[in-house]
C-alpha cells in the first residue's frame, strides 16, 4: 500500500542533519561543515552560546516552517543530533495531523 | 517648549489603557486582608524570603523607572499615562510582598529603604539603554522591546519562587504577581504590535536585532542599586531560584514573539501559551 503523501513528503533524517549543518555553519561564519558532525557539543566544540541558540531556534523554525513547543527543553539540546531528533519528531507530528 | 507629537503614534485611541486600568483595579481588591495573616517563616526556604524583600524593594523603586520611562516616552502621551497607571501597579506589588514579610515577621527596615535610595538606578539605567539602544531606532519601540524582556523575566522569576516558597497561600501571591506582569509585558507586546502597523518598514526591521542585543546583555533594576549584592538580594538570587526549564521556557518564549517581526505581521498570528500556567504545571 503506498505511503500518504504528507508522510512520504518527509525528509530523511540524513537530509535534516545535513540542513542543520547548513544552517549552523552559516550561523557560527564557518566556512565549511566539516566541524559540525552529529555529535559535536553544540557550547563546547562549537562556541554556541545562549544568543546562538536564540538565533538556531528562528533558523530550524523558518526553514522547516515549524513552531517549537513552548515546554521545548532548550538545555537538552547539546548537539546537532539533537535539533535533528526534535525537527524530525516535529515534522512527524505535523504531517500525522 | 512647543510640544512635538512623535514621528508615528503608540497605538490609535485608549482602549487598549482602558482594559488595562480596569483589568489592574481588580487584582488586588483584596489587599487589606493580607495585614490580617500570619505565615509560618520555618517553612520558606531563606532564598525565596531574600527574593521577597529583594522584589519588594524593587517594585518599590518604581518612581525611579518612571522617571526613564518618561524620559523616553515623554512626547506620547498614552505611553506617558500608561507609565503612570503602571507605577501605580508596581506599587501595588510592594504592598504585596511587604505585607508578605510582615505576614512572615520579617518587614522591611529603614536600612533596606535607605539602600534603595542610595542607588542610582536613573542615570545607569539611562546610560546602559542608549549604549544597547540600536543606532536609528524609535526610542519609545526600543524601550517596547527591553519592557517585553523585563516584564516577562519577572514573570518568571515570580513563577520560579511560587513554586519555592512552600506555604500554598503564599505561593498563590507570587502566582498572582506574576500574572500581573504577564498584564505588564502584554501591553508592551501590544503596543510594539500597534506600532509596528503604522511605522516604517525599516523601524520594524530593528525589532529582532534590537532584541537580540537586550537578551545577550540583559540588565535588571537590581544591577544598579549596589544595596542589593550587599545584602545578597541582586541577580544571582535570582538566577538561584530559576532552574534550567525556566531559563529556556524564558528564551523560547522571547525567541517566538520577537521572530515574529522579521517579516510584516500577519493577522491572527497564533497566540503563545500562558507563560505563567505552563511555569506552573511543569512542576505540578
Amino acid at each position: 500500500m503506498p505511503q500518504p503523501d504528507s508522510v512520504s513528503a518527509l525528509p530523511a533524517r540524513a537530509e535534516v542533519l545535513a540542513k542543520v549543518r547548513t544552517l549552523l555553519a552559516e550561523l557560527l561564519d564557518l566556512e565549511t561543515e566539516d566541524p559540525i558532525q552529529e555529535t559535536s557539543l553544540l557550547a563546547e566544540d562549537l562556541q554556541v552560546d545562549s544568543l546562538g541558540m536564540v538565533d538556531m531556534v528562528t533558523l530550524v523554525e523558518e526553514a522547516y516552517s515549524l513552531r517549537l513547543p513552548s515546554n521545548t527543553d532548550l538545555t537538552a539540546i547539546k548537539t546537532p543530533g539533537h535539533i535533528v531528533d526534535l525537527v524530525v519528531a516535529l515534522l512527524e507530528k505535523k504531517a500525522a495531523a | 517648549m512647543a510640544y512635538t507629537a512623535p514621528p508615528f503614534p503608540s497605538f490609535p485611541r485608549p482602549d487598549t489603557l482602558d482594559q488595562f486600568f480596569v483589568a489592574g483595579r481588580h487584582m488586588w481588591t483584596d489587599i487589606d486582608e493580607f495585614k490580617k495573616w500570619k505565615l509560618d517563616p520555618s517553612k520558606v526556604p531563606a532564598e525565596v524570603m531574600h527574593f521577597l524583600r529583594s522584589t519588594s524593594l524593587i517594585e518599590y523603586g518604581v518612581s525611579q523607572y518612571v522617571r526613564s520611562y518618561l524620559h523616553y516616552y515623554g512626547e506620547d502621551f498614552k505611553l506617558s499615562m500608561w507609565s503612570a497607571i503602571w507605577a501605580a501597579e508596581e506599587y501595588t506589588h510592594y504592598l504585596v510582598l511587604r505585607r508578605m514579610l510582615e505576614a512572615l515577621g520579617d518587614g522591611l527596615t529603614d536600612e533596606d529603604y535607605a539602600g534603595l535610595e542610595r542607588g542610582d538606578f536613573y542615570d545607569s539605567y539611562l546610560s546602559y539603554f542608549e549604549s544597547a539602544r540600536l543606532d536609528g531606532f524609535d526610542q519609545r519601540m526600543a524601550q517596547l522591546v527591553f519592557g517585553v524582556v523585563q516584564e516577562h523575566s519577572a514573570v518568571i522569576a515570580y513563577t520560579a519562587a511560587s513554586k519555592k516558597c512552600g506555604i500554598p497561600e503564599l505561593a498563590a501571591v507570587l502566582k498572582r504577581v506574576a500574572r500581573d506582569e504577564v498584564r505588564h509585558s502584554r501591553f508592551n507586546q501590544v503596543t510594539l504590535e500597534s506600532m509596528v502597523k503604522v511605522c516604517p518598514p525599516e523601524q520594524r526591521e530593528m525589532i529582532w536585532p534590537q532584541f537580540r542585543v537586550v537578551i545577550s546583555g540583559l540588565q535588571m533594576p537590581q544591577e544598579h542599586v549596589a544595596y542589593f549584592n550587599e545584602k545578597h538580594m541582586g541577580s544571582e538570587l535570582y538566577h538561584s531560584l530559576w532552574d534550567e526549564k525556566d531559563w529556556s521556557r524564558m528564551v523560547l518564549y522571547l525567541t517566538q514573539y520577537f521572530g515574529r517581526f522579521r517579516k510584516p505581521l500577519e493577522d491572527g498570528v497564533q497566540e503563545l501559551e500562558d507563560p505563567v500556567e505552563l511555569g506552573i504545571a511543569e512542576t505540578a
